[in-house]
């Protein structure tokens, strides 16, 4: 419409009429940017949890048993407090004992076998007695010479038993001797206790192995003995034996297989005394405390290998969830980032997808208390991303970093 | 400074992954969503009960709605807590108006926030949502300023002429008119009724003083009258 000259309008109703019409556009125009903005930045948020692969694994009981205290040296000091034995965060090597179960009932089995032994040597003179007598009515020489070596044999038997069932027992002993030894070491290097009693301990345990050794001598003897009179009774096999000194030699030869077989058990279990740690690290959970009966299985202590060197995690595990679209595959570029402030965000390679769906642990889980199944893969960690075993890293697994920033050269990693 | 701005938005107890930058995230998108949901129900309503600031509540509940999920984080302790304040609220006061009931749930929703030891979170929805009702405010969102005067005069003697010199005067006058009604009154008299749009309010005298000033132009009203607001 053309006409005279408009009124100006005023800056006052420009202004408000800005704000009332291009206003509401602009604000929404910028705060559409801004959100598209944020958008993509929501995007490159971690969408998924990894956990590094820690080994945690627990020392179990080889017996049924009651827990004795045993000293723990860590870092070869022992610890200056009262308890002497394991607490949380000490340090043990493998091999190292970490507990005993009470022997108590293995050295009374020994005593038994012991008597046991000693019976069977009252009762074969008796046998061997009664065979005498009844030979004495036979003419038969060779018949009574063969009945000689089977008492001979049988005696020899016996004397292998008993040696080693005394071979048992000291060696029973000589492992307490050390046990006490390794105890007393440190406290006689802090002066707390004298060095003779220290010498004495070691007198007493040399003495032990001197005489194991003896007996480990004799028992050959009397092994060499036995094959003997063996062999010489195997010469006479044409000759049936009277059937007197099988039923009188019988029960004895059969109580002498079953102390074998308990000496053999009595091995076992002694072996099954010693709780020792399978692998370098340190305690990180305790279960069972000295003076506590335990059952044959039954966890002590759960070692943890935590910052041993050579030993630092490689690989984190981590879950893709099923809801996610997503699909995971070996050699596909994903972000980590360790929760600790100031840690970088780092790239790495998928190196292993697992072969099923499975439930997520809850503690990767976006929210604990809802249930979710996603496929596992493994990543190995970049040499600069330092994490601890069981630390939780934040994953992305956005197509976006394959596609922008898809490295060409293969990524440096722990495991080569 | 940065530790004292990260003690502020980064502060939250036992909050999940995301951080200041994701509630920003929601509580914009919540917002431009609330916008256009306004934007559809102004355009699309028809009838004469219009409240602007109804229009206004269909802005800020979603990004209410969305803090509250946000501070929830899924508890069903949180939920029924929330149930039972706003019952109680709701019991005790008689809320006349939407807007009310808007200011009644964003002050329920900082309380659960700041309770909930989620600082950061109800910090920077506090700012939000305060930021939306200025903008709110001061855009006038809901209200349809279309006009804001009422001009009725009649017109005697040739209605072709003088509607061509109304319009010249219009012109000058209004930046914008619409003619509401036109009403033949006599043999050669007409009634018209225009809404228009002032370009200067203040000067809007001088608009009846150019009416009246010319002929065949007669019972001139110029009816000065608010935006649709409330009806």
């Amino acid at each position: 419409m053309t006409g005279g000259n408009r009124i100006p309008i005023p800056l006052k109703h420009k202004w408000r009429r800005f704000r009332y019409n291009a206003m509401p556009i602009l604000c929404f125009i910028a705060c559409v940017l801004l959100m598209l903005g944020l958008w993509r930045h929501q995007g490159q948020m971690s969408n998924g949890l990894a956990e590094v692969e820690r080994k945690c694994v627990p020392v179990a009981a080889g017996a049924d048993g009651k827990l004795v205290a045993v000293s723990t040296i860590a870092g070869g000091l022992a610890r200056s407090n009262d308890h002497n034995y394991w607490a949380l965060f000490d340090r043990v090597h493998e091999g190292q004992v970490i507990a005993r179960l009470d022997d108590s009932l293995v050295r009374a089995a020994v005593v038994t076998l012991q008597e046991d032994v000693e019976r069977l040597k009252v009762e074969l003179p008796a046998a061997k007695e009664k065979i005498r007598v009844d030979a004495l009515g036979r003419e038969d020489n060779a018949a009574r010479h063969r009945l000689n070596l089977t008492v001979q044999a049988e005696e020899a038997e016996i004397d292998v038993l008993d040696r080693k069932a005394q071979i048992e027992a000291d060696e029973i002993l000589l492992k307490r001797l050390i046990a006490r030894l390794q105890y007393n070491e440190p406290l006689v290097r802090n002066k707390v206790i004298a060095a003779a009693e220290y010498q004495v301990i070691e007198l007493e345990r040399d003495e032990v192995q001197k005489r194991i050794d003896g007996n480990r001598e004799a028992l050959k003897e009397a092994e060499k003995i036995r094959d003997g009179a063996q062999r010489r009774l195997a010469s006479y096999s044409d000759l049936a034996d009277p059937p007197e000194v099988e039923t009188l030699i019988g029960p004895i030869r059969a109580e002498i297989r079953t102390q074998m077989l308990r000496i053999d058990e009595l091995n076992l279990q002694i072996r099954t005394l010693d709780i020792v740690a399978p692998f370098e690290g340190e305690i990180c959970e305790i279960h069972c405390w000295p003076e506590q009966y335990v059952r044959r299985g039954d966890p002590i202590v759960t070692i943890a290998a935590t910052g041993v060197p050579g030993e630092e995690p490689r690989y984190a595990i981590a879950y893709v969830p099923e809801t996610q679209r997503i699909r995971p595959e070996i050699g596909m570029v994903v972000g980590l980032q360790s929760r600790y402030p100031g840690n970088p965000r780092v790239q790495a390679r998928i190196a292993q997808v697992g072969p099923q769906i499975q439930e997520i642990p809850p503690h990767l889980c976006r929210d604990p208390a809802r249930p979710e199944w996603g496929l596992p893969v493994r990543i190995p960690l970049p040499d600069d991303l330092r994490a601890r075993p069981g630390e939780l890293l934040d994953v992305r697994y956005s197509k976006w970093i394959s596609s922008k920033s898809e490295p060409t050269e293969p990524l440096p990693g722990k495991d080569g | 400074m940065n530790g004292f701005v990260e003690m502020l938005f980064d502060s939250d107890v036992g909050a999940g992954s995301g951080g200041p930058l994701t509630a920003l995230f929601i509580l914009l998108l919540a917002f431009v969503v609330g916008q256009f949901i306004g934007w559809v129900y102004m355009w699309t309503h028809r009838g004469l009960s219009y409240s602007q600031t109804f229009v206004g509540s269909l802005v800020v509940i979603p990004v209410l709605v969305a803090m509250m999920m946000m501070l929830m984080s899924g508890s069903i302790a949180f939920a029924f807590g929330l149930l039972a304040v706003f019952a109680v609220v709701r019991f005790r006061n008689v809320l006349k108006d939407t807007r009310d009931t808007t200011f009644i749930l964003w002050s329920i929703m900082q309380g659960l926030g700041v309770g909930t030891m989620r600082f950061s979170t109800s910090l920077i929805a506090a700012l939000g949502v305060a930021t939306v009702l200025a903008y709110l405010r001061m855009t006038s969102f809901g209200s349809r300023h279309r006009f804001d005067a009422v001009l009725s005069l009649q017109l005697s003697g040739n209605v072709g002429s003088l509607m061509s010199q109304l319009k010249r005067i219009l012109y000058e006058h209004c930046a914008r008119t619409l003619l509401a009604n036109q009403r033949k009154t006599g043999a050669d008299s007409t009634s018209v009724s225009y809404r228009v749009l002032l370009r200067d309010p203040e000067r809007s005298h001088e608009l009846q003083l150019a009416l009246e000033n010319c002929e065949g132009f007669g019972n001139i009203s110029l009816f000065l009258r608010e935006d649709e607001s409330e009806v």
